[in-house]
């Protein structure tokens, strides 16, 4: 039994990875731009579809793919950002927040559609078989191994260009202290529109893993930006590391929920630790101030 | 002026009200019905989505709510007031056990926070089998009720639309409205804001709730995805973001307006897929360019300044 609880932990932190990377995105978007992208879950979907396209299209190595995924939706994430939440930018904080829940959503509504016009609304995955290990008596599939040795890279990265470039340490003045960064000198909008960028391609990139994992359809994108911002509230805003444990949190979560009481009871456990976290600890883990 | 305008609403109102009595067109009827629920959800949840400022994206949750409610005790042999007022007790339980751990998020967080509660609600809809009958929907027994359906919107509307004057009018909605624009001056103006805030939801539910009995008294059937699903839970947002949010009646220009377009474009447009876009699309231009909303536009103001009615669009 304890072996059991032990394969669906360490399945639940595989998983976590996953879903903290693309969590991390949509908290840096927030930090920076004060937008909380609701379309972000689609855009995961979208690095999903590319990276299917390109595993079917051309026969090229799903863990290859990142390679084009990455600047694709870095680019994209900049457009996205230059067009569409620049002019919003300016408003007050109310009329900010009206603007772009109006706007993610609508972005959201028309990416679902596009891509269930272009692509069909069926459910799609990429069958990518690499034999499992063992150690010691628990079962680790390697596609997971793999993708989770690429994300802790990828954010040991992050957090270094978090920490020692300009626009990392820009972005998180940006994030604590607003007025502060103005002050400072720092280019608000342009660092604003990169930071859109890392996001974007964040959330592709977790895409791109999550179709070798689990089948997409193009209407899940909300349900997953709740997920995800399910994550940030529990470690915290802006929190790299809370973003993190938060995803380890909810991704063995998950297992357990689904082992206990049913796979279709997975789905919500994200929705009912969100409340939970609320109740009793809504600044999160890591977190500084009440959200 | 004024008079022309309430000679004129008059005139709607009893056109409104002689209307299933002179026709025999269902399908005008039905149409009329589903207007008066998108104007009782718009309106409803434009309570705390514009005059408190907090975006309540799960609004619908009180309406599926509500239809469930009043359905599960419908097939247990239950009268439909005993339904109805279940309905109206559970929306007010839903209220106030919200109010305490959502009301501490602020803005984008609650927004999103919101809209998980309808999702969970969606999902616990489909699992929760031995209540609710999951995929299978639940089906009321069979009965001519459109007519009745009708009538109860009507008066459902109409109240709707008084208690949004009123709120407008009243203490209450000073409160609400100072609420958004500074929460914090508010509470040193000695504004308890949680009590308000938890009082705005509150009422904010009760209507889209007996709205849910109607709707399910009329359909007959009900099932996760009409009473808890996304699309129709983003519905009440964008029409009340349209029309005007935090006005008196904006929600209730957005209501008429979407709803027209659904009815008069849509319904003949048949295609798979691209209305959901043509709403995307909308949304995002209504952001940059009109995020006010139609009833602040000069379109509207003038002629309603002329009417003498401009406080509506405030």
């Amino acid at each position: 039994m304890a072996a059991y609880l032990t394969q669906l932990v360490v399945l639940g932190i595989l998983v976590g990875g996953l879903y903290a990377l693309a969590a991390f995105g949509l908290s840096v978007i927030f930090g920076v731009s004060r937008v909380l992208n609701v379309a972000h879950g689609d855009l995961l979907l979208l690095g999903a579809l590319l990276s299917y396209g390109l595993f079917f299209g051309i026969g090229m190595n799903p863990f290859v793919t990142m390679l084009v995924v990455i600047p694709v939706f870095l680019v994209f994430g900049f457009a996205i950002e230059r067009s569409l939440v620049r002019p919003i930018s300016n408003r007050s904080p109310h009329e900010l927040l009206i603007s772009s829940v109006l706007l993610t959503l609508g972005v959201s509504m028309v990416i679902s559609d596009i891509s269930a016009w272009a692509t069909g609304a069926a459910d799609k995955g990429i069958a990518y078989s690499l034999p499992s290990m063992q150690i010691g008596g628990l079962i680790f599939p390697s596609i997971r191994l793999i993708i989770m040795g690429v994300i802790i890279v990828f954010t040991l990265a992050l957090s270094f260009y978090l920490k020692n470039s300009y626009v990392g340490r820009a972005m998180r003045a940006i994030t604590q202290d607003r007025e502060g960064a103005m002050i400072v000198g720092v280019n608000i909008p342009r660092v604003s529109m990169i930071t859109f960028g890392i996001g974007t391609a964040t959330a592709a990139l977790a895409g791109s893993f999550y179709i070798m994992l689990f089948t997409t359809n193009p209407y899940l994108g909300i349900p997953l930006t709740v997920k995800y911002l399910a994550i940030i509230v529990l470690g915290g805003l802006g929190s790299l590391p809370g973003a993190l444990v938060g995803g380890i949190a909810l991704g063995v979560a998950e297992q357990l929920a689904g082992f206990y009481y049913g796979g279709r009871w997975q789905e919500p456990v994200a929705f009912i630790l969100l409340i939970l976290i609320l109740l009793i600890r809504p600044q999160g883990l890591f977190g500084r101030a009440a959200a | 002026m004024k008079r022309l305008a309430l000679a004129a609403g008059a005139l709607v109102l009893v056109y409104l009200a002689a209307l299933p009595l002179v026709s025999r067109n269902t399908y005008l009827l039905a149409s009329i019905l589903i207007l008066f629920i998108h104007i009782v959800l718009a309106q409803s949840y434009d309570i705390v989505g514009g005059h408190l400022g907090y975006l309540n994206l799960g609004h619908t949750t009180f309406f599926g709510l509500g239809t469930y409610v009043f359905s599960i005790l419908i097939i247990r042999d239950h009268s439909p007031l005993v339904g109805a007022a279940a309905a109206v007790a559970a929306a007010i339980l839903l209220a106030l056990l919200m109010s305490y751990p959502f009301f501490r998020l602020r803005g984008a967080y609650f927004a999103l926070a919101t809209l998980g509660v309808i999702l969970l609600f969606n999902r616990l809809a489909f699992n929760l089998e031995g209540l609710t009958q999951g995929t299978a929907g639940i089906s009321l027994p069979p009965k001519d009720s459109l007519m009745q359906s009708y009538y109860l919107g009507f008066a459902l509307t109409l109240g709707m639309l008084a208690t949004s004057l009123a709120i407008a009018r009243s203490r209450f909605g000073l409160a609400l409205r100072t609420i958004r624009e500074d929460e914090q001056v508010a509470e040193t103006f000695g504004v308890n804001s949680y009590y308000y805030k938890a009082a705005a939801l509150t009422l904010s539910g009760i209507f889209p709730s007996l709205m849910g009995c109607i709707f399910a008294w009329w359909q007959k059937y009900i099932h996760p995805d009409s009473t808890f699903g996304l699309e129709i839970a983003l519905f009440p947002v964008a029409m009340a973001m349209l029309g005007g949010t935090g006005t008196i009646f904006g929600p209730l220009v957005g209501a008429v307006f979407l709803t027209g377009v659904e009815d008069l474009i849509w319904a003949n447009v048949k295609v798979e897929y691209g209305k959901l876009t043509a709403y995307g699309v909308v949304l995002v231009l209504v952001a940059i360019v009109m995020p006010q909303g139609m009833i602040r536009t000069r379109w509207f103001r003038r002629p309603l300044r002329f009417l003498g009615l401009e406080e509506a669009s405030v």
